[in-house]
């Protein structure tokens, strides 16, 4: 058994693929290496980042696997799951086999595996993008603060990039210490501290509690369904929404 | 009045309309402009009753001319009235935006004067939320029936989904529930938004920047469990809705309690019933079924322990069981426990290689459902008897399964039955369970 321990990040992981190939070292496994526990039956190697093997290695499945190769090894670095770098190793090294049919041998467990991260990763950005609630500071920026399971910042960004694009926004992400700011212009991703100094500005309070009068107001009590809306709206949610906190 | 006290009543009045959705239709941000558009559509949370809240739904005012006996906003409700000025609708909608708390405004009202008046205020709010407040994001409006077509037209420009209540499933229902309004009346401007945006889409091919016509379709709702029309009947509707008018969606709406007037039902809201007519509506729209075949005779309707699929697949046993590595698409599509998904991902995957059952479980087919009407390699996934008695007490869901209960010693003896098989109704089902 043959494992990788590269830095996590995405230029680590595609230098890891390399060596595969250059190396002639045929990994079995990959991993993060702070989440590394040295096993007793494996050899491993550590992989250094290396942005120029990167650059060579996400051509080469553009053009030999296929672009939705490419898109899906983005989105699955996103997951948190600490397996995921086996399953994306795996699929790769498939995908440089069959070429761009490798999204439908759903029967290994590894392509399963890829696929169903990505669909998880986009899957709560989705619900993000609809449950993210940004309150106006003082200063005029728009802030939201969130904490998904995966590290789905990147693509909120993205979203509201296009969405809110003549106001200043900062989404935190408080689970990762990490946030997006966006300044009128264009977005940076940064680590920052988690105790952010956010005060509202006036009307903040007003339109909260308008917001919080609609949401009461627009159900039908003779449908009451609380089931149904938790299993639509999960409580992890719940403590960065709005209208299902008292004060903010 | 001041705007809480309005956007409370006005929302309370607008809470009976189903649609909320946001989909249909892609538009990116504009530099100067707030919002963009997203197809998928966007749920911004869900309220207490489980329904997807994400356009703010409120209603221009609740001030009505009409008399229709199922709403709440009729003429003789004692209620509290409430009128949004467009300039108010406008910055609710900005504010609440920039806050993401919503996809965008569903703008509908009561019939405030007359149906051109109304529709002139509605126009008027459009107006100003897009073009002065450069509103970019989702609007879905209300044609109002009966105003005048250069008002909803000009409207509709403005909007992206523009909708006609059909309000009950029959013109009989219609004249004894709402006298004010005919069934001739509704259909009109359905016809006319229809062809609107047919005209819109071709003259879009033609010229790139042509105006755009409710480029996210048209849709409608119907009350259902008000009037004693039949599933089938309802469904039948639906689907000549979809075929001649091409909408993008029907709702279907239970019938909640807001009137003392005999001529309605004072019970529940039946919402096992509005569930079962989505998935025949589902059925309609993604499966290749037609009316027909979910529902055969004018005064059927769809079984409330089994959804409408499974019935389907049980009255035509002989189409099944359906080979999973050889089936076509549509063939697919019709085994209970396939969705479209799903099947897309069977035709993916047989391309390398023949698939198991075990496979079947990892790719998201409900093999609870499924087992019963496939096989894979020539197997079926157990043994089974092919009586239809036997595989609708199997597929019936377990929560309704339980009403069949277990017999007890203790409960007053039921009569035996001449065979001297078990006895209780229900008993001699039950027994089959495990064969």
């Amino acid at each position: 058994m043959l494992t990788a321990i590269f830095d996590g990040s995405l230029d680590g992981f595609l230098s890891v693929i390399y060596s595969c190939y250059y190396d002639k070292r045929l990994y079995d496994y990959a991993y993060e290496d702070d989440v590394y526990q040295r096993q007793l039956d494996s050899d491993y190697f550590y992989v250094p980042a290396d942005p120029a093997r990167s650059v060579k290695v996400m051509d080469a499945i553009g053009k030999r696997v296929s672009q939705g190769a490419q898109s899906n090894v983005c989105y699955c670095l996103l997951a948190a799951d600490r397996e995921r770098f086996t399953s994306m190793l795996r699929y790769i090294r498939l995908g440089f086999k069959t070429g761009a049919p490798v999204d439908n041998y759903q029967q290994d467990p590894h392509v399963l595996k890829v696929h169903k991260l990505v669909r998880y990763v986009l899957h709560e950005a989705h619900l993000l993008t609809g449950f993210c609630r940004f309150k106006e500071t003082k200063s005029g920026v728009y802030y939201a603060s969130v904490s998904p399971v995966n590290n789905t910042l990147p693509i909120l960004a993205e979203h509201f990039r296009e969405r809110l694009m003549n106001q200043p926004w900062v989404i935190h992400d408080t689970a990762r210490g990490m946030a997006a700011a966006y300044d009128g212009d264009d977005y940076r991703i940064e680590p920052v501290k988690n105790n952010v100094n956010a005060e509202r500005s006036e009307d903040e309070a007003f339109f909260q509690e308008l917001w919080r009068a609609f949401f009461d107001a627009i159900a039908v009590k003779e449908r009451l369904n609380k089931n149904l809306q938790r299993n639509l709206i999960p409580k992890r949610f719940r403590k960065h929404i709005t209208e299902f906190r008292n004060e903010d | 009045m001041d705007l809480m006290e309005k956007l409370k009543i006005l929302s309370a009045a607008a809470k009976y309309d189903v649609a909320c959705t946001s989909s249909g239709v892609n538009r990116g941000g504009a530099r100067g402009s707030l919002g963009s558009a997203s197809a998928c559509g966007i749920c911004h949370t869900f309220a207490a009753d489980g329904r997807c809240v994400s356009l703010l739904k409120i209603l221009m005012t609740n001030v009505c001319v009409y008399d229709c006996q199922y709403c709440a906003n009729r003429r003789s409700n004692d209620l509290p009235r409430a009128s949004f000025t467009p300039r108010e609708i406008a910055e609710l909608t900005i504010n609440f935006y920039k806050r993401n708390y919503i996809e965008g405004l569903f703008l509908s009202s009561a019939v405030i004067r007359d149906a051109s008046y109304t529709m002139e205020q509605i126009y008027e709010t459009l107006k100003l939320v897009r073009h002065v407040y450069r509103f970019n994001g989702y609007i879905h409006i209300k044609a109002i029936p009966g105003a005048d077509e250069c008002l909803i037209r000009a409207a509709g420009l403005l909007a992206d989904r523009v909708s006609v209540n059909i309000e009950l499933p029959s013109e009989e229902s219609l004249n004894r529930l709402a006298p004010d309004k005919t069934r001739e009346s509704i259909l009109k401007p359905m016809n006319m938004l229809k062809n609107n945006i047919i005209q819109s889409r071709e003259e879009v091919m033609l010229f790139h920047s042509a105006p755009r016509f409710a480029p996210a379709g048209q849709s409608t709702q119907m009350i259902v469990g008000a009037t004693p029309e039949s599933d089938k009947k309802i469904i039948t509707l639906t689907e000549n809705l979809y075929k001649r008018y091409s909408l993008k969606r029907v709702f279907y709406s239970a019938y909640t309690p807001v009137s003392d007037n005999p001529l309605l039902p004072a019970a529940k809201p039946p919402l096992l019933r509005e569930h079962r007519l989505y998935q025949a509506d589902w059925l309609l729209r993604f499966y290749g079924f037609s009316a027909d075949e979910i529902l055969k005779n004018a005064d059927d309707n769809l079984n409330p322990n089994l959804d409408p699929k499974c019935c389907w697949a049980l009255n035509n046993l002989n189409m099944f069981p359906v080979e999973i590595n050889t089936a076509n698409k549509r063939t697919l599509l019709r085994v209970p426990g396939i969705g479209s998904r799903s099947a897309d991902r069977i035709l993916a995957a047989r391309r390398v290689g023949l698939l198991t059952f075990e496979n079947l479980k990892k790719l998201g087919v409900v093999l609870k459902r499924a087992r019963y009407f496939i096989t894979c390699r020539g197997k079926m996934y157990e043994k089974i008897s092919m009586d239809p008695a036997i595989l609708e007490m199997k597929l019936t869901e377990s929560k309704i399964r339980e009403a069949y209960k277990q017999l007890s010693l203790f409960d007053e003896p039921a009569p035996l039955a001449d065979s001297g098989n078990a006895a209780a109704p229900g008993g001699i089902i039950y027994a089959y369970g495990h064969i």
